[in-house]
């Protein structure tokens, strides 16, 4: 029975420094790519200067054309927008992006559904996971994340947990691929209307710690921080419109601005047609 | 439980024949009643009504919401297996009522089999066990050659099976197919997985079950396959019902119902859909014509005589066996019938964009099922692949693959943890 157990002990040793490899190995694979995710691009991005920055979910990465606005106005900035993100992905990029010696004179910021989420958002930040030894990505997480301080901690495990996302096919991508054009171009919905669900755009919470943060973060840099909504085709609650004119430093409604269908791919995103055409209207609105 | 264990008490006791036999029918009735109350009521109750829907007469009735226990079928039949067996005289009844729990709750494979049976597993329990240190460290690496086909294949295989199979109707005829050969493919290293994780953990304790595959995907026909393929299950149905009813003694029209009734049956006791149903009986197609006209099972070849020439026969055999998992698979009895016109219309075009991360990712997954086959073959003459020469480097490579490629973040239950 003992030399059974000295057995266990010994695959238990193998285990450990297998998971050790593979985790200084994946994590070397992130850190060393500067551009195969957004917060990659931000993390590796140092004393850059750009007219505006465009932060936000999908209803910024899908909707704002940014290589549009740079060819129509002349200005320099970029659509940092990823799938997901919320307030709480927003405040750690601007954060990282400040950090970096980097600085934008306009922040563009969408806001709508994703008010009522403080904590990060379970598909979004999981990107965030492999940076996780750095203080804003842990600060991020440690409120909300009972089990971050095991992710940090014990070898591959965030690895293992997020296999699919954050697994082998990404640390390939991260050794084949090295593109910052080709992981920040502008990527819209192709497809036509597929569902029309209303969206849930009820406030829930009168503060957003995460929000907060950010407009000192933008009041202390100097930084221009102006809040819109993206257009929706269907939502359940218009009651957010007032509350964002009433809560927020500088807010534009364009909620409303596209009725029809046919530039819409679902209720929550627009399509290439829709997308463009927002484009223009935030061009003339906020950037002439 | 202990309605067995006092029936095998009885039975055992009992001289008279037809006393016997009345305890037996007694054991077999409160047996399969509750598997038949607990699984199948709800099947029962909706296909009668339908069956008299179709001459416009409508039924009511009420579905009973239960919780299935887990593993129901399984335990059933161990214990069946004990009262059965007294009755033939192969087994006397035990006084030891312990010995009995352990050997139908035996906890590796309680919910997912093999499918232990009395005579073999019961006798272990009464015997004092000495600790064998090469046996335990051969149930571990065994144990870990199953972890490793459950998490890094079956799950891996998982993914694109579900994607596709619940978007069967958009889906062209080509990924119907490549999904039904990854269901097959899943569905054995998920089950097959799970007794190698259930027979190592048993040898861990010095327990030896019942073999439960023995690499089906190399089996020349369907025949060979049935012979492969969840060998307790499939011994327990010959044994215990085909054998009874005449097997092969009788006629070759006799033969055939023979064989439909224990396909029938098998279908159903992965669970109440008519989809399992047709499943089994295409099998009973499959194996028919080659056991009338060829005789095959004298001829069988064993694995270790088996050469690379075989291969057409053994893809021969892969691809009647995915086309017959696919019907299994389907989520419906409607979806069913569908499919086999969906995959005689060979298409390779996507349609819209659902798709994009199977049109990327799908052909992913046929590295996983090579791997598995490749290690599958060329260690074809062991118990399991992580025995021999290098087992301890290979259960390395083993570890490493399952922390690289398994999948640990989305929780996929054993597949036959359902039945």
């Amino acid at each position: 029975m003992r030399g059974f157990i000295i057995y266990i002990a010994k695959w238990i040793l193998i285990l450990l420094v297998l998971a050790f490899a593979f985790d200084y190995i994946y994590t070397k694979s992130y850190t060393e790519n500067k551009s195969r995710s957004v917060y990659q691009i931000i993390r590796g991005m140092k004393h850059e200067k750009f007219d505006y920055i465009f932060l936000g979910s999908s209803r910024v990465k899908r909707h704002i054309n940014h290589e549009l606005i740079n060819k129509q106005t002349g200005l320099k900035g970029l659509n940092l927008g990823i799938s997901a993100a919320g307030p709480s992905e927003v405040l750690l990029y601007l954060e990282t992006f400040i950090a970096n010696n980097n600085s934008a004179k306009t922040i563009y910021i969408e806001i709508g559904d994703k008010w009522n989420q403080e904590y990060p958002d379970s598909l979004a930040s999981v990107y965030e996971l492999p940076f996780v030894a750095d203080t804003e990505v842990y600060n991020l997480f440690s409120p909300y994340d009972k089990y971050i301080s095991y992710k940090r901690n014990i070898p591959y495990y965030r690895y293992a947990i997020n296999s699919t996302k954050i697994g082998y096919r990404a640390v390939l991508g991260n050794f084949a691929d090295n593109n910052i054009e080709k992981t920040l171009k502008f990527r819209p919905y192709k497809e036509k209307l597929l569902n029309t669900k209303p969206i849930d755009t009820r406030i829930k919470i009168n503060h957003n710690i995460c929000i907060d943060r950010i407009i000192n973060l933008c009041k202390t840099h100097q930084i221009h921080l102006v809040f819109f909504t993206s257009p929706y085709l269907k939502v359940n609650d218009d009651g957010y419109k007032t509350f964002f004119k009433t809560n927020l430093p500088e807010y534009h409604d364009f909620s409303g601005s596209i009725s029809d269908p046919t530039c819409y791919r679902d209720a929550l995103h627009l399509n290439e047609k829709g997308a463009n055409r927002f484009t223009r209207m935030v061009v003339d609105s906020l950037m002439k | 439980m202990t309605n067995d264990f006092a029936l095998g008490w009885w039975i055992d006791k009992t001289e008279n024949a037809r006393k016997r036999k009345w305890l037996l029918v007694f054991s077999i009735i409160s047996n399969i009643g509750v598997l038949c109350i607990f699984k199948y009521y709800n099947f029962f109750i909706q296909s009668w009504a339908d069956m008299w829907a179709l001459f416009d007469i409508k039924i009511s009735f009420t579905y009973w919401q239960m919780i299935l226990p887990i593993g129901i079928s399984f335990y059933t039949f161990h214990s069946l297996s004990y009262t059965i067996d007294i009755y033939r005289r192969k087994l006397n009844h035990t006084r030891d009522y312990i010995a009995f729990g352990a050997f139908i709750t035996f906890f590796p494979q309680l919910v997912a089999g093999p499918i232990a049976r009395a005579t073999q597993l019961l006798p272990q329990f009464m015997k004092t066990k000495v600790f064998d240190l090469a046996n335990a460290k051969d149930g571990f690496r065994q144990m870990l050659w199953g972890l490793f086909k459950k998490v890094v294949v079956a799950d891996t295989l998982a993914m694109f099976v579900d994607e596709i199979f619940s978007h069967q109707n958009q889906m062209p005829g080509s990924m119907m197919w490549l999904g039904s050969l990854y269901f097959a493919i899943q569905v054995y290293a998920d089950f097959s997985g799970y007794s190698d994780m259930a027979i190592g953990i048993a040898k861990m304790f010095g327990i030896g079950l019942m073999k439960n595959f023995s690499l089906p995907f190399f089996s020349n026909n369907m025949a060979e396959f049935w012979h492969k393929w969840h060998i307790s299950l499939s011994t327990w149905f010959r044994d215990y019902i085909y054998f009874p009813l005449g097997g092969s003694q009788k006629g070759k029209w006799k033969y055939i119902f023979n064989l439909s009734i224990v396909f029938a049956l098998s279908g159903l006791w992965h669970g109440p859909k008519w989809n399992y149903i047709w499943w089994g009986l295409l099998n009973v197609l499959y194996i028919a014509p080659v056991t009338l006209l060829f005789k095959n099972r004298n001829k069988e070849k064993s694995l270790q005589t088996k050469t690379y020439r075989d291969i057409p026969a053994m893809l021969f055999t892969l691809l009647l066996f995915t086309f017959s998992v696919g019907i299994f698979r389907t989520e419906s009895a409607h979806l069913a019938l569908n499919l086999p016109s969906k995959l005689f219309h060979f298409d390779t075009k996507f349609s819209t964009y659902f798709f994009d991360s199977i049109e990327r990712f799908a052909l992913e997954g046929l590295l996983f099922v090579v791997l598995l086959l490749f290690f599958e073959w060329t260690n074809r003459t062991k118990e399991h692949p992580l025995q021999g020469k290098y087992a301890e480097w290979k259960s390395i490579v083993i570890i490493g693959l399952i922390l690289i490629f398994g999948i640990f973040s989305d929780y996929k239950a054993f597949i036959y943890f359902q039945f």
